[in-house]
């Protein structure tokens, strides 16, 4: 797919070919946000309902878009947002306990057709999903998608000291997971 | 790609195993042709939206709402406190506590994504790596269910 810059989407979202620019924009970034979402939501059913209300979102807001930062954060911006809300509903939702909710997300993602990881790789999700969702989402931009604390301070509004200082924390938290994992 | 090699070195340091996991191919899978379709998805449910024109209007209406029902909360909570309790209970017998957390819940959302779409500023001093009283607080709010493992090396 030929590569557009956000000038150019930007500027036809701002004239008569709003449709053409919203489409590109769509075109552009469906991939990116697809797997930060997937990554964090871990099922391809609630990673494409997330994303389909992300664009929504977008969609709705884009004309507000006063471009005091770059397109891409504002995007981020939106979808680290929407996917939050989503893990925040989803365990108020959950009332079971940290046992319960462990073997719920195993069995899950055995019946998942979307999802082809080996033990240790399905241990690793249930791992990251007992993180807090904010510490989560580091971890996921962190380790999945390899963002600079730069790039991470940026889209999440929050000091490099402090993203650091997450990160860390769930890569250890994770690490003594697998370690556990490894002794059994 | 200096970068990258950053993250992993960074990685190897801190999670020996958890960068050998790095290694693998991705266990995430999706159907063949979904994002050649998903444009067309996210536009037919675009066209079925309801038309927003003034969205200014529309957001101070909402506030206004999200106001007269706090105000409206805070009444029924001074009643509480200041009628007698047979009136209050008579007043706050019609909505659980369950459809008052809902909303709640839902109206703040609401209002944390105009903020988000009205600040799109980044915050000054992105380079500091002091924590402000907020951060910290923050911090200790994600993580308040590991302080017995927190390690504060790092929060120093």
């Amino acid at each position: 797919m030929t590569e557009h810059s956000d000038e150019y989407i930007l500027s036809l979202l701002q004239s008569d070919r709003f449709e053409e620019g919203f489409r590109l924009l769509v075109r552009q970034y469906q991939e990116r946000l697809y797997w930060l979402v997937r990554k964090m939501v871990v099922h391809h059913e609630d990673a494409n309902d997330v994303l389909q209300n992300i664009f929504i979102k977008v969609h709705r807001n884009i004309q507000r878009f006063e471009e005091k930062s770059k397109l891409y954060t504002w995007l981020y911006r939106i979808a680290t947002n929407e996917t939050l809300t989503f893990l925040s509903k989803q365990k108020k939702r959950q009332i079971t306990s940290l046992e319960n909710e462990e073997i719920n997300l195993a069995n899950s993602l055995r019946a998942d057709d979307y999802f082809d990881g080996d033990k240790v790789q399905m241990k690793l999700q249930v791992a990251i999903k007992q993180l807090p969702p904010r510490q989560q989402l580091v971890f996921t931009m962190r380790y999945f998608e390899e963002s600079s604390y730069d790039e991470l301070s940026t889209i999440l509004e929050t000091s490099v000291g402090s993203l650091k200082a997450s990160y860390h924390h769930a890569a250890k938290k994770i690490e003594a997971h697998l370690r556990k994992i490894a002794e059994e | 790609m200096k970068e990258k090699e950053a993250i992993q070195k960074e990685l190897e340091q801190l999670a020996p195993l958890l960068a050998r996991q790095k290694e693998k191919s991705s266990p995430f899978k999706l159907p063949d042709d979904y994002f050649d379709t998903l444009e067309n998805q996210i536009l037919d449910r675009v066209t079925m939206e309801p038309k927003k024109d003034t969205p200014t209007k529309i957001r101070s209406l909402s506030f206004w709402l999200t106001s007269a029902a706090a105000i409206l909360l805070l009444a029924v909570g001074f009643s509480f406190l200041f009628q007698s309790q047979n009136k209050s209970e008579a007043l706050l017998a019609d909505i659980s506590t369950e459809e008052i957390d809902r909303y709640i819940s839902d109206n703040l959302y609401e209002f944390d994504e105009d903020l988000l779409f009205e600040e799109n500023t980044t915050s000054a001093d992105l380079n500091s790596t002091d924590f402000s009283e907020e951060e910290v607080n923050l911090y200790l709010e994600e993580n308040i269910e590991d302080l017995e493992d927190l390690d504060l090396d790092y929060l120093l």
